[in-house]
């Protein structure tokens, strides 16, 4: 007889309590997970976790803490399905389950020595921010730094709070498709951040998270500006049912989103995109 | 040795701890299910087969493995279509805990198992066991299997593993090879070790030696196989066809006919793709998580918040045969496709992947 092993924490899930549950936008939250079985997993900035609510189910979520601290387990959650929305009723004390972290994150070491562009629409926010923490916490390894964030309404930015402190230390530029008379910033698409931030196109690296025709957009105006192709990465979303490459769901092309990416090269990307329904 | 010395290689396994799984007539069907003797394996039964059809019939003769692939395969036992993947438990407290399911696993001899087959199992090795990630119950499974090929000699209407290099012959993976020789009373079985745990058995056995002239009709019967059966593509012409028709509008054509069941991702032995399903007790204090085949073919595969990425069933059935046939060197180094010909036979419209990608390269084959 053989038993079969497996491993807590990558194959079934290690078990968090919620110590702290935010509200960001209407729909969006973030928690503040600690894990009941030990330290918590060591994550680069980009990778995700299989997040679990008892009955309810799984899904792929991506770390929005700083990922030099990896005792605590930071997820922002917008409850769009079934289990997101089982999640966002979950209170504080609960237990969650989570897997991983799995997957490929922002080369963050590729920046390095250069201009760093962290340009985000609306909840992509939230996987880009364990680099603006890394950024934060090593900048004079970088030169100019700039987050680029457009959001549909003021209402919709996340982590609004944090920003201001963040400005001290980057620059920050910030847009929304729609103001409302209270609105004193930009207003329009995220792409026209990217004329007005300061950086040299020969020496920058930009990562790009957001609806996927967002990330067209401004990768497109990346490389209009002379940013090479190459130095530029976006994050891909897909179907996930196990995190680790065997359930076959994410596939795009020939690769698996969860363990090739989420994070892609926009060369790679874009030519994976560029295919109907591949 | 004479096919009724099958009975000593059968209590050979069963007496070292195997249960034995092997091709069977149930319901006048070949399964690849659990047998207790030789008298089990399917004597005498003809696989005829062509695209969206397969029918089986006794044809006088006595082979025991002339029956083709029937749409089971040894899939079901290392794959269950139904597996719990774990359960989670919730105290009064709302405190989890998480834990496998008290399953234990024996180890199982596959008698009778096809070189296609056995191919296809090692091509699922290479995406289940061999990975960063490891489907861990898969590992287990597999680890226990021995392994008796049969090569096969009597290929069916949609086989093409000549064309896919898997077969009719079987050169590695296996513990036993059979091959089968002669006909009618004259019927023998030449067997051969591939491992230790193979050559061990033979040792138990203690069977004489094939004669040169049974060993040259054992080759010449495997020949025969190949070079009777239908060609299909090269598994690099067919990696090289699905790259090059990306956008050909052969696509939205075969999407007319095909029905987007499903089937041919259920009987192809690679196919490992899943879903997960989350059952809760009604008691609310447990849950468990079960893994289930699913097919590419259905919208839900894909789903994201908002919709499809493969809403038409042009884009699915591109998924299905490009992954199959492409996508899988890049991922696993192989082609995915053994030239089994489940897939041809078990469409029910027929739809046969040699033609479709023949159509691909501008030759229609027929």
């Amino acid at each position: 007889m053989i038993a079969m092993p497996a491993v807590p924490g990558v194959h079934t899930p290690a078990r968090h309590v919620i110590r702290r549950r935010a509200r960001e936008t209407a729909d969006t939250f973030t928690w503040e997970l600690a894990p009941l079985d030990g330290p918590g997993a060591r994550f680069a900035p980009g990778q995700f976790n299989m997040l679990y609510a008892f009955g309810a189910g799984e899904v792929p979520v991506s770390i929005s803490g700083d990922p030099a601290r990896p005792g605590t387990l930071i997820h922002t959650i917008r409850a769009v399905g079934r289990v997101t929305s089982v999640m966002e009723r979950l209170e504080e004390g609960e237990q969650v389950g989570a897997r991983g972290p799995f997957g490929r994150g922002w080369p963050v070491a590729e920046a390095q020595e250069g201009d760093l562009l962290i340009v985000a629409g609306g909840v992509g926010l939230a996987p880009l921010r364990p680099v603006v923490y890394h950024t934060l916490a090593h900048r004079n390894r970088y030169r100019n730094v700039a987050l680029l964030y457009g959001a549909r309404t003021p209402a919709d930015l996340l982590f609004a709070a944090e920003l201001d402190g963040w400005r001290a230390i980057i620059a920050v530029a910030v847009t929304v498709d729609s103001g409302g008379p209270q609105w004193r910033g930009d207003v329009g698409a995220a792409p026209r951040l990217i004329g007005k931030a300061d950086f040299d196109p020969a020496r920058a690296t930009a990562f790009v998270c957001g609806p996927e025709v967002m990330m067209r957009f401004c990768a497109a105006e990346l490389v209009n500006r002379g940013v090479a192709a190459e130095r530029i990465h976006v994050s891909l979303e897909r179907n996930m049912a196990c995190g680790m490459g065997l359930c076959g769901r994410c596939q795009l092309g020939p690769v698996f989103v969860c363990k090739d990416g989420p994070v892609f090269p926009y060369p790679v990307a874009r030519e994976l995109l560029a295919a109907r329904e591949l | 040795m004479a096919p009724d010395e099958l009975a000593r290689l059968f209590e050979y396994l069963a007496g070292e701890g195997y249960s034995l799984i092997g091709p069977t007539l149930r319901d006048g069907a070949v399964v690849f299910d659990h047998i207790r003797c030789p008298a089990d394996l399917p004597r005498g039964v003809r696989a005829l087969q062509t695209p969206g059809s397969c029918r089986w019939d006794h044809d006088g003769d006595s082979a025991l493995f002339a029956h083709g692939a029937g749409a089971d395969s040894f899939k079901r036992h290392v794959s269950p279509p139904r597996e719990t993947v774990w359960i989670a438990r919730r105290d009064r407290e709302g405190a989890l805990t998480f834990g496998q399911p008290p399953q234990q696993v024996q180890p199982a001899a596959y008698v009778g198992m096809r070189p296609c087959d056995l191919a296809a199992l090692l091509i699922r090795d290479r995406a289940l066991a061999q990975g960063d990630y490891r489907d861990t119950a898969y590992v287990a499974r597999r680890a226990g299997l021995f392994i008796a090929v049969a090569e096969c000699a009597a290929p069916a209407g949609n086989c093409f593993c000549a064309s896919m290099g898997t077969g009719p012959g079987a050169n590695r993976g296996y513990d036993l090879a059979l091959t089968e020789i002669g006909n009618g009373g004259r019927r023998m079985l030449l067997i051969r070790s591939g491992s230790a745990r193979g050559a061990a058995a033979l040792d138990t056995l203690n069977l004489p030696f094939a004669t040169v002239a049974q060993l040259s009709s054992a080759r010449r019967a495997v020949e025969t196989a190949a070079a009777s059966m239908r060609r299909g593509p090269t598994p690099e012409g067919a990696r090289a066809a699905l790259n090059r028709g990306r956008e050909s509008p052969r696509w939205r054509e075969t999407a007319k006919r095909c029905l987007a069941c499903g089937s041919c991702a259920m009987v192809c032995p690679t196919c490992f793709c899943h879903a997960v399903e989350d059952r809760a007790g009604l008691d609310r204090g447990r849950a468990e998580r079960v893994k289930t085949w699913a097919p590419c073919f259905t919208r839900e595969f894909t789903y994201i918040h908002g919709g499809a990425a493969r809403p038409s069933v042009a884009g699915r059935y591109r998924h299905w045969i490009t992954h199959k046939f492409a996508a899988w060197f890049d991922q696993f180094g192989v082609s995915g496709c053994v030239g089994c010909g489940r897939c041809v036979t078990w469409c029910p419209v027929g739809i046969d992947v040699v033609e479709e990608i023949a159509a691909l390269n501008g030759a229609p084959d027929r």
